[in-house]
């Protein structure tokens, strides 16, 4: 899987299964958001701050391999989609006839002390020693499109990354323009960052990338502790069957995300939400649209992932802080946390 | 000798030698170091003694890259294979040195369960910490000495019970309750304590009962306490932790949930008896955080010392001397020509032209720290705590944004603290001055000295420190913590020469309602810069502060 590119495989050890999805306990806020992207990638991504050991990695990893499969085209090296050749890449776009395969949903880690070659990609060594060609080859945003690009600790992501990865996000496309080659490739996914706040800040830039902002908490409380041991305990001694048990889960939710795919566009947004989303944001004095077209977006999502034909009030209110965490101006004298304050304006707005 | 005496160290060597890939691996000390891996690699027996290898090396060792030698030799690349793949046991030396990326694959290899890993951290640097992400998972502490016990015929008997070793999951119950009790901050780490006592079963060929859960929570659970567990007994107790256990008829109210309330206790018992001395002083209150037996800080993983600067490219070389020649840019700048030259200079290898020659070109970390040394003593505190706290974090709210770092010091009383080690943290900062208190003398020495060290450190690892002292100037505590104002102004005299003398950048800002001259005179002892601040809030602190900033940091 392409999850699994960073590393070579190993010799002898054994590969095991990744952790399921729906067996995580605990983590409600960051495993809806997780789906939501799912539903509509158009979100844009996903940030999940916590202190370190809440298992924020386990989760995203485990989410890499509940997505269901996509088609694309053979041997594509972007994976286009053959349904959309007017965001495909060029040689797709000009091929007579498509060979097509499904793949499963491409999960990217992007390591913190990446080269750019390793990212943006580079000349391809091995075609220009042996055969004196120029040959573009692809880096792990090529890898991503389509799919999900993971950076863990996005908050200590070097500076040059950040620039780079800014200026595909808002294209979505990686220009390549460097060891005369100039190649254009189609990069259209979904960011996941995860980080702990204790160790550095994002640039603000960064930030307003992210859709949704989520906030990952260590449970207090013994009983979710005992569950959590429990269940880590029986995948590390039979992973095989500790999956068996829960497949029925996982096929259930893989399920609902693809109807919420196909529901999305029938789910109407009355007026009424669309102006209490606004005075909402008003009120929180959030920088820009983006805030407010990202509730919208949300909560229609949210409403076809829970089957509903309408976006309800109470979709706004559920999608309000994940949508706005991370958007609010930063009085650096405020002691006042974000999530706290966007709580009480949808009190003050929205009502109980 | 029997199992009931041998030390943690040897019982972790067993555990490492029977399911090292597993359990993860250990930080071990390095006087203990030469002991425990022989009696480790003994115990391992065929499956490969433990690899040494240097933390300074590159991403490239850990994933294998173009073997260069080869690839000219042959004409097309050839590939070597990394260390993750050869040999994933490793034994890391100074492994606080491990830049991130190294430590993001490290780490991702202890997940999946495909590494063994040593840690030994740099015994001369008593601020060595691990990075806090291969720290949380390495489930055992190596520092005492380990006797040569395990065959691999034990190990190898041990092997065939691991995965059948019972767990009764009250043992889960009682451990989760026990790690809570002292503060233990992540349920991964009860995971590890299940893990070690289903495997010490094993090793013991028997199924886990009390004696394996209590060894596994003294092993995995003692050395990540926060605080010692709350006494059943009242505070009379406190000034003296009874070294036996609490009596066991007083009523626990958490433990409800469980059948029998002598378990818990007796895992607790068994962490009490190896938790840091110190810890056992404090009361479960939260107290110990600062006190913990470790470094278990989350600091950013420090980049490695010996490369300042990182590249951000290659270009052409015009001359070689004294730069590095990037192997792979001149490589990937040949290779395109090949097939022409190779038929113009009838060679039959890669021919490699000076025109070709690239080096990297390195960007120096021009990343400015802010070092607060704040005067929190009694007679500046009052009035002015308030403006130097908002400072502090006006400064820091504009140096996120330019990547910039602010640490804090604070003098009051008889010492001076690090209250805030370099950050970009915003609410790392907003909590460390929450808690801090004023009132008390001026040990201005002392925190001049702390700021001092602190500035030290930062030019080291390749920082550029600014130091700036929020203070009237007069101090009345000694260096040794005695009131003494002759003593106290010669010792800070000197203290600030050494500014002076490293040339670091300074400023002192005057907090009193009068501009005093003993601050002035400390202004000119260290060559800082001298703003007087009689009435100034707190953004009126941080303008001229952010402005000097800005100019070093770029």
């Amino acid at each position: 899987m392409a999850k699994q590119n960073n590393t070579a495989p190993m010799k002898g050890a054994v590969k095991r299964p990744v952790f399921p999805f729906s067996a995580i306990e605990g983590q409600q806020e960051l495993k809806t958001c997780l789906i939501l992207t799912a539903v509509d990638p158009l979100i844009g991504g996903l940030l999940a701050m916590g202190d370190r050991g809440t298992g924020k990695s386990t989760t995203v990893r485990a989410f890499a391999s509940l997505l269901p499969p996509i088609k694309a085209v053979r041997g594509c090296p972007y994976h286009c989609d053959p349904a959309q050749p007017q965001s495909a890449c060029e040689q797709c776009r000009n091929a007579a006839k498509l060979d097509t395969e499904t793949i499963q949903v491409p999960v990217v880690d992007l390591p913190l002390g990446a080269t750019e070659d390793r990212v943006a990609g580079a000349l391809d060594l091995e075609r220009a020693l042996s055969r004196g060609e120029k040959v573009f080859e692809p880096g792990l945003l090529a890898k991503a499109n389509r799919g999900y690009l993971y950076i863990d600790e996005v908050n200590l992501l070097e500076d040059h990354l950040v620039d780079l990865l800014l200026d595909v996000a808002a294209s979505g496309e990686n220009l390549f323009e460097r060891e005369g080659l100039s190649v254009r490739h189609p990069a259209r996914f979904v960011l996941i960052g995860s980080g702990n706040p204790e160790e550095g800040e994002l640039r603000p830039q960064l930030l307003d990338r992210f859709g949704l902002s989520v906030e990952v908490k260590t449970p207090q409380d013994v009983a979710s502790w005992v569950e959590i041991v429990k269940r880590r305990d029986a995948y590390e001694r039979d992973s095989e069957s500790f999956l068996a048990q829960w497949l029925d889960e996982e096929q259930k939710l893989r399920a609902r995300i693809e109807a919420g795919r196909k529901k999305l566009k029938d789910v109407v947004v009355p007026d009424s939400v669309q102006e209490a989303a606004a005075t909402l944001c008003i009120a929180l004095k959030t920088d820009g649209l983006r805030g407010q077209l990202t509730i919208i977006r949300a909560a229609r999502a949210l409403a076809a992932f829970e089957k509903q034909k309408t976006v309800a009030l109470t979709h706004i209110k559920r999608m309000a802080l994940p949508s706005l965490r991370h958007r609010l101006r930063r009085n650096p004298l405020e002691e006042t946390g974000s999530t706290a304050r966007i709580e009480r304006a949808i009190l003050d707005v929205l009502g109980p | 000798m029997t199992r009931d005496d041998i030390s943690d160290a040897t019982w972790v060597a067993g555990l490492l030698a029977l399911d090292g890939f597993g359990l993860g691996g250990a930080i071990v000390s390095a006087e203990a170091a030469e002991d425990f891996i022989a009696a480790l690699n003994t115990a391992r027996g065929p499956n490969g003694a433990m690899r040494v290898v240097s933390s300074t090396m590159s991403l490239d060792a850990l994933t294998g890259a173009i073997d260069l030698a080869a690839t000219l030799a042959f004409g097309k690349p050839v590939h070597t294979e990394g260390l993750l793949a050869t040999s994933p046991q490793l034994l890391i030396r100074r492994a606080e040195k491990l830049d991130t990326a190294c430590t993001s694959l490290l780490a991702q290899a202890l997940d999946r369960n495909q590494m063994l890993l040593l840690a030994i951290l740099d015994p001369y640097d008593p601020e060595a910490i691990l990075a806090a992400k291969l720290e949380a998972r390495l489930p055992f502490v190596v520092d005492g000495p380990t006797e040569h016990y395990w065959t691999y015929s034990d190990i190898e008997r041990a092997r065939t019970k691991i995965k059948t070793a019972l767990l009764d999951p009250k043992w889960v119950q009682d451990l989760c309750d026990a790690a809570l009790a002292i503060g233990i901050a992540s349920p991964r780490f009860v995971t590890q304590a299940v893990a070690t006592a289903r495997a010490l079963a094993a090793l013991q060929e028997q199924d886990v009962d009390e004696s394996t859960v209590a060894l596994a929570a003294r092993l995995v659970l003692a050395h990540r306490a926060q605080h010692a567990p709350p006494e059943q007994q009242d505070d009379d107790e406190q000034q003296e932790p009874p070294p036996q256990p609490p009596s066991p008829d007083s009523g626990e109210s958490e433990n409800d949930a469980e059948q029998n309330p002598g378990d818990a206790e007796l895992i607790l018992e068994a962490i009490k008896s190896a938790l840091p001395a110190n810890l056992l002083n404090l009361a479960a209150d939260g107290l110990g955080k600062r006190g913990a037996g470790r470094n278990v800080k989350s600091a950013a993983p420090r980049k490695s010392g010996g490369q300042r600067g990182r590249r951000i490219g290659h270009k052409r070389a015009t001359s070689l001397a004294g730069q590095r020649l990037d192997i792979l840019a001149t490589l990937r700048n040949a290779a395109p020509w090949q097939t022409l030259r190779r038929t113009w200079a009838g060679a039959d290898r890669m021919v490699v032209t000076r025109d070709d020659f690239r080096v990297s070109r390195i960007k120096q970390r021009n990343e400015a720290t802010a070092i607060f040394a704040v005067d929190a003593s009694g007679s500046t505190a009052f009035q002015r705590l308030a403006e130097a706290k908002g400072a502090v974090e006006a400064i820091l709210a504009e140096c996120y944004v330019r990547r910039d770092r602010v640490a804090l010091v604070a003098f009051r009383g008889k010492k001076a603290e690090l209250l805030l080690p370099p950050t970009r943290s915003l609410e790392r900062a907003k909590r460390a001055l929450a808690g801090l208190p004023g009132g008390g003398g001026t040990p201005l020495a002392s925190g001049l000295d702390e700021a001092y060290a602190l500035a030290v450190q930062v030019r080291r690892t390749g920082g550029n420190p600014i130091v700036i002292v929020l203070t009237d100037g007069k101090g009345n505590i000694t260096r040794a913590g005695v009131g003494n104002k002759a003593k106290a102004f010669e010792e800070a005299q000197s203290a600030a020469k050494l500014f002076a003398a490293e040339g670091f950048d300074a400023m002192i800002i005057d907090v009193s309602p009068e501009p005093q001259k003993s601050a002035r005179g400390l202004a000119a002892d260290m060559h800082a810069t001298y703003l007087p601040m009689p009435r100034a809030s707190a953004l009126d602190i941080a303008r001229p502060i952010s402005t000097a900033l800005k100019s070093i940091s770029r």
